[in-house]
């Protein structure tokens, strides 16, 4: 029973052994570190950038190119009936 | 500046509004990492990791919980990969020394001495810790936040994105864990 009690109240201490703790500090150097890191980031997010701008660029140009081609044959298929059917009425 | 005017200064690219957060919310984000952690070198990392996380994915910040809450959040789900991570590495570790690899096994110490505990209960408090890291990851975040960092329950909810009433059950199966494990090391302490 004794026993019991003692074991309670060790587990108790335990449980209870973070109260009226300090706050640690970090590092005072850390945020130094974080704004390296970030700045690494950007160094590597340029590239990357770089490339995508350049991948939607490529396919922008091939959309264009498409659709100009067939702009270019609906007008001229447009502008052939429109003649046959000036001639046909005279 | 309030928070959500700080976070609207970081997306901007304002340096010295991303300074004061970290101001205000460093020794947060640190001893939440230690607690989890149980290093302190490793919760250097993972604070450098949450400060990264932050600036990055300020503007995805919507604003639908408190700033503080997202730091929490951010905070826990970093120091839970960093756990995840460290596991990995052990059982790789582990694996790599029964093919007699030269990698040596790294097991976090035993004894982990928290920075900022009171000299008369740092024995306690190790105890504590060790108890601590052999909870399942949910009953852990539970704790630490609302027994160590002294959260609201409320708050802990929205951290963990959970229903107060799940995180209230969740603190007493964890101290119920607690108490077996202390019980463990109550008899050993005994031999």
């Amino acid at each position: 029973m004794e026993q019991n009690n003692f074991s309670e109240r060790w587990k108790e201490e335990v449980l209870g052994s973070m109260r009226g703790m300090k706050r640690a500090e970090p590092n005072p150097f850390l945020f130094t570190r974080i704004e390296a890191r970030i700045e690494k980031q950007w160094g590597r997010m340029g590239v990357w950038q770089v490339r995508l701008a350049a991948a939607v660029m490529v396919v922008l140009l091939i959309v264009n190119s498409v659709a100009l081609l067939r702009s270019n044959r609906t007008a001229g298929e447009t502008t052939d009936a429109y003649s046959i059917s000036t001639i046909q009425h005279y | 500046m309030t928070d959500s005017e700080l976070i609207v200064s970081i997306v901007a690219g304002n340096r010295s509004a991303f300074r004061e957060l970290y101001d205000k919310y460093k020794s947060r984000v640190y001893n939440t990492a230690i607690s989890y952690l149980q290093s302190v070198a490793d919760a250097e990392e993972v604070t450098q990791d949450v400060f990264v996380e932050i600036f990055h994915s300020a503007a995805k910040f919507k604003g639908q919980s408190s700033v503080g809450t997202w730091v929490y959040r951010i905070t826990v789900n970093k120091c839970l990969d960093y756990l995840r991570y460290r596991n990995r590495k052990k059982r790789m570790g582990f694996l790599a020394s029964l093919f007699g690899e030269s990698n040596e096994l790294k097991v976090d110490a035993p004894h982990f001495e928290h920075p900022g505990v009171l000299l008369e209960n740092k024995e306690k408090s190790t105890y504590l810790f060790q108890a601590i890291d052999k909870l399942p990851e949910q009953q852990k975040s539970a704790f630490i936040l609302s027994q160590i960092e002294e959260l609201p329950q409320k708050e802990v909810a929205e951290v963990m994105q959970l229903s107060q009433k799940a995180v209230e059950s969740l603190i007493q199966r964890a101290k119920g864990n607690l108490r077996k494990e202390l019980e463990k090391f109550y008899l050993e302490r005994r031999k």
